[in-house]
């Protein structure tokens, strides 16, 4: 009797979760189908006359000396009036070249680069994005971490969207700069395609909630101030920016067009690390704004079934994991035909979230849409991807429950090690 | 700052305003739907024909039924340990006496100590064999729980294994449909493509299910959820999309309308 209960529990636990993977596959095929037949809308792209704003570059660095001045010479070449921006290295207490180098290039550029050297408060990005956002008084911010590349022309259209007063963030485009190194590189190239080709496009297109990723994109200080800035206690500061924005009424622009260069992961640590903290910080603003977006009454539906889904995209790692256990465990209490469907179900949604939640299809057509041709056979490769996410977002979630709410850790700020070799010796 | 209000009406009737449809000319949602219907119901009749095919073909050479499997494996765990009578005993009492639950218990925690061993570079195999792990284990742990665990009869579930690998085929065709047929990709490419998918569903799928019987045969029935909710799903599922993806990397043009 108390088995069966138990039993009959399981089976309506699994396929509420099986829902809620049908729910993220309808939505990822939606976009798909977006961007693979829908003519594309050139929203900013034309506007040229704009009056210009101006602009207060940030370039949070710790420990970038393999980095940072390839990064401070790229936006020295912006082509965006002198007196309209200046640049704010944002050293936090790095123990190698990366201050050194900063200076050097602030002595050669006294009236563009003003270096901002942390020593003390808490540690990491967002700290330190906090610290200096309050004693900024340009109209606009942009941010791009240490690794990126942003060719010229980049800032000014990074700035275009701002014209329109509603608009509150802007983000671009990332592509990897290192994808031929090996096929780790090569499949997260796939992956970015996707996270940005369809996906932010998509979401852009459908008047949706595209993401502000941190970097790469630009702030409105006065729509920052308004929300109340950056939570220095927040790992992913900008998923928080975004979901801030949005339920203050504010509008986040993708712009696909303001493509930047990064370096992407070339071994599985830094990976294994890198999705540790975007899992963890996407977590952390779940569990800390999905109550106030549910709550939220001034927003449209779509709008905020668009915006739980984004929050919960790493919890679905776990959910995935347990209900393949109970797919197994109902198979043992004899209901085979459920079990099985059940479980190809579950593997077909699984697997297709390839990488980082990308549906295989959507990687496809995002690959296809940039021209790669022999790229795209990689993609077969992606199940293994698949099952390394899975375990790293499983193992997170619990790790995170367990260190947040039992043991009240603070949280560690670690940062992605670089792999860039050459380093100019001054910022000539 | 000022907060945008949507009225009763904006918040009731703009989510479904705002959705953009996607633009396919009324032709091209026809054609797709005959496209899905053909392709569906002659895959899912090719499917019992060749079950059917198949399957006298296993039980000739396997010489399976469920008589002769349940005697010569003898692995239905319907004798539980006799220390199941002693009240304090706990352990014991879900312990399994067969020694072939012991041996995958320890084997599969050696597993996975050894697994930790395996090199950094090789991290998508580690995590791969811990996923199967884990599936292994609540096998065992149902296993030993349950003394009606496996209750089904080969046949029966033979029929599911097999028909589950077809369960999809609307997922697939659909997919197919959208993400390849209207994709300006190479007419000839498709067309072969096409046919490899049909030609793998045919005769792929029962060779998968024939290996995976004969597996099964020799070693234990423990690693039967394994094949079933595992495997096999994944194992179709690489094949379509090394298939998908064989496809679109014949596109011919670059669709640069729709790239920016």
């Amino acid at each position: 009797m108390l088995f069966g209960a138990f039993l009959n529990v399981l089976n309506i636990f699994l396929y509420i979760l099986l829902s809620l993977l049908v729910v993220y596959f309808i939505r990822h095929f939606t976009f798909t189908l977006n961007r693979a037949f829908k003519s594309q809308e050139l929203l900013y792209l034309g506007i040229e006359n704009q009056k210009l704003p101006t602009v207060t570059i940030l370039v949070p660095a710790h420990n970038e000396e393999k980095v940072i001045a390839d990064a401070l010479t790229a936006l020295l070449k912006q082509d965006y009036p002198r007196a309209l921006f200046k640049i704010i290295p944002l050293n936090d207490r790095s123990t190698d070249r990366t201050r050194e180098i900063i200076d050097q290039f602030t002595a050669q550029h006294p009236d563009q680069i003003f270096p901002f050297h942390r020593t003390t408060g808490k540690p990491g990005k967002s700290a330190a994005l906090k610290d200096i956002s309050s004693s900024i008084t340009s109209e606009i911010i942009i941010v791009f971490d240490a690794d990126y590349i942003p060719a010229p022309k980049l800032l000014r259209n990074l700035v275009a969207p701002f014209v329109d007063p509603e608009v509150g963030a802007v983000m671009g485009r990332v592509v990897p700069l290192n994808t031929a190194k090996n096929v780790l590189t090569r499949i997260l190239d796939l992956e970015r395609s996707a996270g940005y080709q369809v996906d932010q496009q998509a979401r852009m297109n459908m008047n949706l909630l595209p993401q502000y990723g941190g970097t790469v994109g630009g702030i409105r200080t006065s729509a920052l101030h308004a929300v109340d800035g950056f939570d220095p206690s927040i790992l992913a500061e900008d998923t928080d920016i975004t979901v801030k924005m949005f339920l203050n009424g504010w509008s986040v622009v993708y712009q696909n067009s303001c493509e930047c260069y990064e370096e992407v992961p070339e071994n599985w640590e830094i990976r294994i690390k890198q999705i540790s903290r975007w899992s963890r910080g996407h977590n952390q603003v779940l569990f800390k704004q999905f109550k106030v977006l549910l709550q939220h009454d001034q927003l449209r539906f779509m709008e905020k079934l668009d915006a739980m889904l984004l929050l919960c995209i790493y919890v679905m790692g776990p959910m995935t994991f347990i209900a393949w256990g109970i797919a197994q465990v109902v198979y043992y209490s004899g209901n085979t035909e459920s079990s099985l469907l059940a479980s190809n179900l579950i593997a077909f949604l699984a697997f297709s979230c390839l990488g980082n939640f990308a549906l295989f299809f959507e990687i496809g057509t995002a690959a296809f849409l940039d021209g790669y041709r022999k790229r795209i056979r990689l993609l077969p490769l992606g199940v293994m991807f698949f099952f390394v996410s899975l375990t790293t977002v499983t193992k997170v979630l619990f790790k995170q429950i367990w260190e947040d709410t039992i043991l009240k850790k603070e949280l560690v700020w670690d940062k992605t090690v670089r792999f860039r070799s050459e380093t100019p010796k001054d910022g000539t | 700052m000022e907060l945008k209000h949507y009225s009763l009406e904006e918040r009731l009737v703009e989510p479904f305003r705002s959705i953009q449809w996607i633009s396919l000319s009324r032709a091209k949602v026809v054609l797709s739907l005959i496209f899905l219907l053909v392709f569906d119901l002659s895959w899912w009749f090719l499917s019992e024909t060749v079950l059917d095919f198949w399957a006298q073909i296993l039980l000739y050479f396997t010489q399976i039924t469920h008589n002769t499997w349940t005697i010569q494996t003898g692995y239905w765990p319907n004798h539980l340990h006799p220390l199941i009578l002693l009240p304090k005993v706990i352990v014991p009492i879900l312990a399994p006496s067969r020694a072939i639950w012991w041996s995958f218990a320890f084997a599969t925690i050696s597993l996975w100590f050894l697994t930790g061993q395996i090199r950094l570079s090789l991290l998508p195999l580690r995590s791969f064999t811990r996923f199967i792990l884990f599936l292994i284990w609540i096998a065992l742990a149902c296993f030993a729980i349950s003394p009606l665990a496996f209750r089904h009869s080969i046949e029966e579930w033979s029929k599911i294994y097999f028909l589950a690998s077809y369960g999809f085929i609307f997922f697939y065709s659909a997919i197919w449909t959208i993400g390849v047929l209207w994709m300006p990709i190479a007419t000839g490419a498709k067309i072969r493509i096409t046919l490899l998918l049909i030609l793998y569903e045919l005769i792929g799928t029962p060779i998968l299910f024939f290996l995976s019987t004969l597996v099964l045969q020799y070693s234990s029935l423990l690693l039967l959820p394994v094949f079933a909710l595992a495997f096999a799903p994944l194992i179709q599922l690489g094949w379509f999309v090394s298939f998908y993806s064989l496809a679109l990397s014949n596109g011919s043009v670059r669709n640069k309308e729709n790239q920016f």
